[in-house]
């Protein structure tokens, strides 16, 4: 009997940590996304839905959510994609694997803001060292951050070049784990490599792929430090997140209650997707 | 095995826990315990060696007064977020830097200054009309001017001079003039610039659109961007934008500076922080950059005049200590080591009975025209006629007039982007 209190008493602290932490502010937050609360006025108003009701009026929230939307879609595709293709590289290197897994991690290990503002710095008007390599083969320089197209482009590029360490990693140590029996099997048979890949890798990726696709898209729908750094939004908002777009609005715009409700306006679709990622995840662990 | 777990779990609770008590320090109470802080929350200033001083003038103050002053310098982006915070939560710092509308959004919650505004304008000098009108809310200064951001056009002679144009005719200019040179200087490889997508561009839009009659509010707290006069700028602005880089879209509060710095610039909007920079770091180009008056328009000459303010949280358990800093920082001797220091970036908000307050304006050649600007523009705080309050604060943070134009220059009708602008406005108030 005295073995089951010692279990609450060791996850209490954690507990604790969550409840003050992170619960408290996720229902601050979905609290005040049911009021019209604005910054510098005391009085508010419990208003229901109102808040997410009206954010289908304003442009800035289409944007925004459109941005977020093809941030997600394109980069996990890519950083899966890329990810996958670079782990398949490493763990066939015969010399060096540890090294080269230690490089690439490099971009993962670099606090955000500092590589952001390297970034920065590589796409600057006047000094960009990409438009220099460029303009070396010929090419004409991109105003990176002054387009609106090219400065979508450019925080999907720093999102991509942040986010592949974690893919590479974790796919080549998913890769590690497919007992090599069943390519030799499958090579025995007549296979080749495009079909071993299809057969075998992936599916026996499914678990890692699950998880890492899961951890993305939660990560990147959140993204907030490379708009805020990169760009401010713009320009001309053009590439404002949910998450930047609740900022601004929250602490310039001095709208709490509606700030509240563009952050948690993507949560829903969230809680689906991690929701149907963790059911299955543990169903292929329970099958093992 | 499970109660040697147990025993190291206790063991390392009780230690952490422990830390909490022991973390206070001893009983032992020492002088400097005694000691009280005053905190304040300022910017980090455009020019280097300013804070330092700052900072030196806030510890002559602790010394002779047996306190301490601890000085937190922030970016001036993070300022509504951290301003928000420090609000609600009712608590942080002392002393607190508002720019702009800032002293009308937190009114409500700032200590009455109006003792020492009056005994400053009794033994300093007489405040000025935009001072009044941003800290002055329901008869209470609620903050205090501290010092005025001005933007002037920033030009490098040489480049000018390529297409025969001294500088003393750029005080005579208008913009129409402007748009002609600005075409000559495009065509020799040296483009004009300011920013759309930063604070920045506040300053050289409100010169535009002030001089032609054009006001994004109006005096009764009407949106005003549906006239002719705007559309009569939208176009200007337009037709000014194909001399500039496309790059300005991307600037940050330093695009001004690296602009000019690099050898690029002709022509831009900015406080003199630009040629200090060049002088500080050696750079041979430093002797090229001159600042100029804005052009004039149908209406007139005007400038954009960004208010820094300092006030008290009602909530400081400090109040006299801080005003009388406060006092302290404000008086003659300091603004001068302070105007120094900033190599003429503040323009103090009081007109100063003593002369030596200025005398940092008159030696330098860079700032003459900083020298009584009263007399050859009409200054207006970065609102301009619109009555100071919250609406006016979440339009210049939100930067939805430099956004407007910033769409127009892209492209987009000046029906449509007034439109968007209008619908903005009325989004967040």
């Amino acid at each position: 009997m005295k073995e089951k209190y010692y279990g609450y008493i060791f996850v209490g602290p954690a507990f604790l940590y969550l409840i003050c932490l992170m619960m408290y502010p996720v229902f601050n937050a979905i609290f005040l996304s049911l009021t019209d609360k604005q910054i510098g006025i005391f009085t508010y108003s419990f208003i229901g839905f109102r808040n997410y009701i009206e954010l289908f009026n304003i442009s800035l929230f289409q944007t925004a959510l459109i941005n977020t939307g093809i941030l997600v879609g394109v980069t996990v595709f890519v950083k899966y994609s890329l990810g996958l293709l670079f782990a398949i590289t490493i763990i066939n290197l015969k010399k060096g694997f540890q090294a080269i897994r230690s490089i690439i991690l490099i971009p993962w290990i670099i606090p955000i803001s500092l590589s952001v503002l390297i970034w920065k710095w590589m796409f600057d008007a006047n000094f960009s060292v990409v438009n220099y390599f460029l303009s070396k083969i010929g090419l004409s320089a991109v105003s990176w951050l002054g387009s609106p197209v090219w400065a979508r482009i450019s925080v999907m590029i720093v999102n991509i070049w942040m986010g592949l360490p974690f893919f590479t990693i974790m796919l080549s140590v998913g890769l590690l784990t497919i007992p090599k029996e069943l390519y030799e099997a499958a090579e025995i048979d007549g296979a080749n490599g495009f079909y071993r890949f299809l057969n075998i890798t992936l599916p026996q990726l499914k678990s890692v792929t699950l998880v890492v696709l899961l951890y993305s898209i939660v990560m990147t729908a959140g993204a907030f430090e490379i708009v805020y750094i990169l760009t401010k939004g713009g320009p001309m908002q053009s590439t404002h997140l949910l998450g930047t777009m609740a900022y601004e609005w929250g602490f310039k715009g001095l709208q709490l209650g509606k700030a509240s409700a563009i952050s948690l306006f993507i949560f829903p679709v969230l809680f689906v997707c991690v929701y149907f990622s963790l059911k299955n995840i543990l169903k292929e662990g329970s099958d093992i | 095995m499970n109660k040697i777990v147990r025993m190291l779990f206790a063991t390392t609770m009780a230690l952490y826990l422990g830390s909490f008590v022991f973390a206070g320090g001893t009983n032992e109470v020492t002088v400097a315990d005694e000691k009280k802080e005053i905190t304040f929350l300022t910017q980090t200033h455009y020019v280097e060696g300013y804070d330092e001083q700052l900072q030196k003038i806030a510890d002559e103050w602790a010394a002779e007064n047996g306190m301490t002053v601890r000085i937190d310098f922030i970016s001036r982006d993070d300022f509504p977020a951290r301003l928000a915070a420090e609000s609600s939560a009712k608590s942080g710092h002392d002393i607190v830097f508002l720019w702009s509308y800032a002293p009308a959004l937190y009114q409500d919650q700032l200590v009455n200054l109006d003792d020492i505004a009056e005994n400053m304008e009794k033994n300093y000098g007489k405040w000025s009309e935009a001072a009044r009108k941003i800290n002055i809310h329901n008869g209470h200064w609620k903050a205090l001017n501290w010092y005025d951001q001005i933007a002037l056009p920033t030009i490098n002679t040489d480049y000018w001079k390529e297409i025969g144009i001294e500088s003393e005719v750029l005080n005579e200019m208008t913009w129409e003039d402007l748009l002609v040179a600005a075409k000559k200087l495009h065509d020799k490889g040296h483009p004009i610039g300011f920013a759309f997508n930063d604070m920045d561009g506040w300053a050289p839009l409100n010169q535009i659109m002030w001089s032609y009659g054009a006001y994004f509010i109006d005096e009764s707290g009407k949106i005003s961007l549906d006239t002719d006069q705007m559309r009569t700028v939208i176009d200007y602005v337009v037709r000014l934008s194909e001399y500039m880089p496309d790059e300005v879209h991307a600037w940050d509060g330093g695009g001004n500076n690296r602009f000019m710095l690099s050898g690029l610039g002709a022509w831009t909007v900015n406080t003199p922080s630009i040629k200090p920079a060049a002088v500080k770091n050696e750079m041979p180009i430093a002797d090229k950059f001159e600042m100029t008056l804005p052009p004039k328009g149908p209406e007139g000459r005007f400038v954009d005049s960004l208010n820094v303010n300092v006030g008290i949280w009602d909530f400081s358990p400090n109040i006299d200590e801080s005003k009388d800093l406060l006092s302290y920082i404000f008086n003659p001797e300091n603004m001068k080591k302070q105007i120094e220091a900033s190599h003429g970036y503040n323009i103090p908000a009081i007109t100063y009975k003593d002369d030596q307050v200025y005398e940092y304006f008159s030696g330098d050649e860079y700032l003459k025209h900083y020298m009584k600007l009263g007399d050859k523009a009409t200054i207006l705080p970065s609102g301009g006629i619109a009555k100071p309050g919250r609406e006016i604060s979440i339009i210049f943070d939100m930067k939805i007039i430099p956004i407007m134009f910033g769409k127009a220059v892209r492209g987009e009708p000046a029906d449509d982007v007034i439109k968007w602008a209008t619908k903005a406005i009325q989004d967040l108030n």
